[in-house]
């Protein structure tokens, strides 16, 4: 057999910042629980948890809907971690019981191996801090990766002061650095009752609560100043600086399919769930929430074609029911609109409208969607990517990298006889058949 | 009725030029048009090597009004070079454009900042190609599609073609997942599956399945000519702004059966980020949302395989080896000559015929060094 082609995967080391038995991902009671656990049996357990967040994301509404009610404190990572580890005590037993705990960590990459790669025999993730982006690699990973909020596109869902229940909770219990004053809360179940009860707590004032779907606007110019609802025939109206969206989370499944693991749709179990597969765990919220709540209030605020449902992409739910090309491009979509493509696809309505391509990388418009595509039968799934996390150019471009990986970069496969004129015939190589680029024919 | 093996952009393409021609198409796609490789590629249309160039140019301009359908094409490439060897390499390239009497114009430090903001000191200079182009991937293959379907042409999904019957050194007909069709002609355009396909009928089509990723950044402020490569890095700047770019290692992988593997990512993502904000240094803080992979196949040569076979006649294989997107426009046209006329009258396509691999070695991959990685 020959050399093995210098310019494939092949023979790169992918240098790991350390390894260990046991990685645990999302540092809140299941997470925390599981860590201690792994290190009672004597593994070498390392629990990671991405709060204090790096303050960019926080702007970005990820992982959750922060609304822009958080405070100047949020920047301050120091005062932060104390305060993340003031609301979590039992962080502090975990490290007594040996666990290492890393906090202002975010995993935004999973990598394992799969039918279209063998590069890991075992999970390798992909953490990152402010700065620098590297790899952990493990012999079996916990995902305590949590819930996410659920955004009902209302009328005025974009405005600062709309929340959803998971960043309202983290912004009041986690950070301290909730910034409202006058709330009103839209949900009926459990997780509207523990926001209600969190709010009072807290001191906050709750200026309204809506129990059930009702048509409704998020009034205000440049922040929230109040809800307006119809209930019958009577519009109702009440002032606020924050709404609180707490009808529904998810399941936090990012990480989980990228390791592979197999996500199936169970309403019962909040939507999409991910189930665990040896060596990956799946636990707590993120392996089932509450049943599914949001689909009369998703029904409502998508009714009219106007409603917006992509933020960062400026994409309505008329412009997702005529499967409209961006508006830039000043197209109309095929005649039949969405009954064009037949059998519906998320991914594939998000290339062709973009709803769920932008930066927040559709946290903010999974849900409504998907429930626009599944009319008839639950569409797939809308996959996820690395970087889970936006990460900067700069932070991913820190990744220790194998000094034979610039060695023998090349653009595209490093065929000689590829990029010489194909009406002419393959010069002869007595080694290779279409002849290697390498040395100074590889772009460095 | 000819049958389409395939619904990638090379197959998707020769079904429209036949369609449009008023002949009969069937195009059978295993999975959703496009959404392999066709879909999730660099978007570049710039392949001054191909003999389908010229074709290339020519079309594109005119591929939104011959589809109804945008496909996002715009006209022109920059080149951005860190060192006088990239510099050199990029000149190689340029002139085989050049000799085929396309413009090209070099670029200081000065004037490449003008076109392209992002660039840093570390750039020496750069070219202009006054030629090439890019276009979005996923649009235009369905915009293929929809304009097959407007000719009168079929495009079936989630349907797998199983086996291609032949009766009298002709196929007759294609037995897929979903019951037979039978045809006058096939046209196998199945991408890493041609050769598995092929097979039955005595033909080695010898190619290998590989693994190549890109990544995405959130949308900057476009640019005129959004197509700008360097630094080892192929990609384009969308018409919404984000940066989307690929290169670096691939990994070789083995297929199992008929489905395309999900194409997962690698920690190269990183290594595409480092290269990108090495190419654009101002760009540290510009975020990267997404990536993805794609699975792609390359012949031994790494060149297309366009050619009918003399048994059974009516059968036309393609592979692109790799690089299928840009030049699609081209292919089909050329693709659907060699169904209806037999030979193509507009480019030379004798050197890409399969018998150039007549007397290659069954262990030709390991030979190459192009084995997976262990399983």
């Amino acid at each position: 057999m020959a050399s093995q082609d210098p310019t494939s995967i092949a023979g790169k080391a992918f240098p790991f910042r350390g390894h260990v038995d046991h990685l645990v991902v999302g540092a809140g009671a299941a997470g925390i629980a599981a860590a201690r656990r792994a290190a009672a049996s004597g593994a070498k357990t390392l629990l990671v948890d991405e709060h204090p967040l790096d303050p960019g994301l926080f702007g970005l509404d990820i992982p959750y809907l922060f609304g822009a009610r958080f405070d100047a404190g949020t920047s301050n990572a120091a005062r932060m971690e104390e305060r993340i580890v003031a609301a979590r005590p039992d962080l502090l037993a975990a490290m007594e019981d040996g666990v290492e705990v890393q906090l202002g960590t975010a995993a935004w990459g999973g990598f394992a191996k799969a039918p279209a790669s063998r590069l890991f025999p075992t999970p390798v993730i992909g953490l990152a801090d402010r700065d620098a982006a590297w790899l952990v690699g493990c012999d079996r990973v916990t995902l305590a990766l949590g819930a996410r909020d659920v955004v009902l596109p209302v009328a005025g869902w974009t405005l600062p002061g709309v929340m959803g229940a998971q960043g309202f909770d983290a912004l009041l219990r986690l950070y301290g650095a909730f910034s409202g004053r006058r709330v009103v809360v839209l949900g009926g179940g459990a997780l509207a009752e523990g926001t209600l009860a969190a709010a009072r707590a807290a001191g906050v004032t709750v200026a309204g609560h809506l129990a059930t779907p009702a048509t409704l606007r998020i009034e205000g110019r440049e922040h929230v100043s109040g809800v307006t609802w119809r209930d019958g025939g009577t519009w109702h109206e009440v002032d606020c600086d924050t709404v609180v969206m707490a009808v529904d989370t998810v399941p936090m499944i990012d990480l989980a399919e990228l390791l592979g693991c197999p996500i199936a749709w169970d309403p019962a179990r909040g939507g999409f769930v991910a189930t665990g597969r040896a060596p990956v765990d799946v636990i707590g919220d993120a392996a089932g929430t509450a049943a599914a709540a949001r689909g009369a209030w998703l029904d409502l605020a998508t009714a009219e074609d106007h409603t917006l449902v992509c933020a960062c992409e400026d994409v309505t739910a008329g412009d997702l029911r005529a499967l409209r090309p961006p508006r830039y491009l000043d197209a109309a979509g095929p005649e039949a609109g969405l009954a064009a493509l037949g059998a519906l696809n998320q991914d594939q309505v998000k290339r062709l409208t973009r709803a769920g391509m932008g930066p927040c990388q559709g946290r903010r418009c999974r849900e409504s969607v998907h429930a626009l595509l599944s009319l008839d039968r639950p569409s797939p799934p809308a996959s996820h990517r690395a970087p889970l996390r936006p990460l900067p150019l700069s932070v991913l471009a820190a990744l220790e990298e194998d000094p034979a990986l610039r060695a023998n970069w090349t653009g595209w496969f490093g065929i000689a006889a590829q990029w010489l004129p194909h009406w002419e015939p393959v010069p002869a190589n007595p080694e290779f058949i279409g002849g290697r680029l390498s040395g100074g024919d590889v772009v460095k | 009725m000819i049958v389409i093996v395939g619904g990638g952009v090379t197959g998707l393409s020769t079904a429209f030029w036949l369609a449009r021609d008023g002949h009969p198409v069937t195009v059978v796609e295993k999975g959703i048009v496009g959404w392999e490789a066709s879909g999730r590629n660099g978007g570049g249309c710039t392949h001054p090597y191909s003999p389908l160039f010229r074709e290339e140019q020519r079309l594109w301009p005119m591929m939104d009004d011959l589809l109804g359908h945008p496909t996002e094409w715009r006209g022109h490439r920059l080149k951005v070079a860190l060192d006088e060897g990239q510099l050199d390499r990029m000149w190689k390239s340029t002139a085989l454009a050049t000799e085929q009497g396309f413009q090209a114009a070099a670029l200081d430090r000065a004037e490449l900042r003008d076109l392209v903001p992002w660039v840093g000191d570390n750039a020496i200079g750069g070219i202009h190609w006054k030629y090439g182009g890019h276009a979005n991937p996923q649009r235009t293959s369905q915009a293929y599609a929809w304009a097959v379907e407007r000719h009168g042409g079929r495009i079936v999904q989630h349907t797998a073609v199983r086996d291609i019957r032949v009766r009298s050194g002709r196929a007759v007909a294609v037995e897929t997942s979903a019951g037979e069709i039978g045809c006058d002609a096939v046209v196998i355009a199945a991408g890493p599956h041609t050769a598995a396909l092929a097979e039955p009928l005595g033909h080695r089509v010898p190619m290998a399945p590989a693994r190549v990723e890109m990544i995405v950044t959130e949308p900057l402020p476009p640019i005129l000519h959004g197509g700008v490569d360097g630094n080892g890095l192929y990609g384009r700047q969308t018409l919404r702004g984000n940066l989307a770019y690929g290169g670096g290692p691939h990994e070789w992988i083995d297929l199992d059966g008929e489905a395309t593997p999900r194409p997962v990512n690698s920690p190269v993502v990183a290594s595409l980020a480092r290269r990108l904000n090495e190419m654009f240094p101002r760009l540290g803080h510009v975020r990267v949302i997404r990536s993805w992979g794609g699975i792609v196949e390359n012949t031994p040569d790494g060149r297309p395989i366009l050619d009918r076979l003399e048994d059974p006649g009516n059968v036309v294989v393609a592979s692109m080896s790799s690089v299928g997107f840009g030049l699609s426009p081209a292919t089909g046209r050329a693709l659907a000559q060699l169904v209806t006329q037999g030979s193509c009258d507009f480019a030379d396509l004798s050197q890409l015929t399969l018998a150039r691999f007549g007397n290659l070695p069954l262990d030709w991959r390991s030979r190459q060094g192009w084995d997976a990685l262990p399983a």
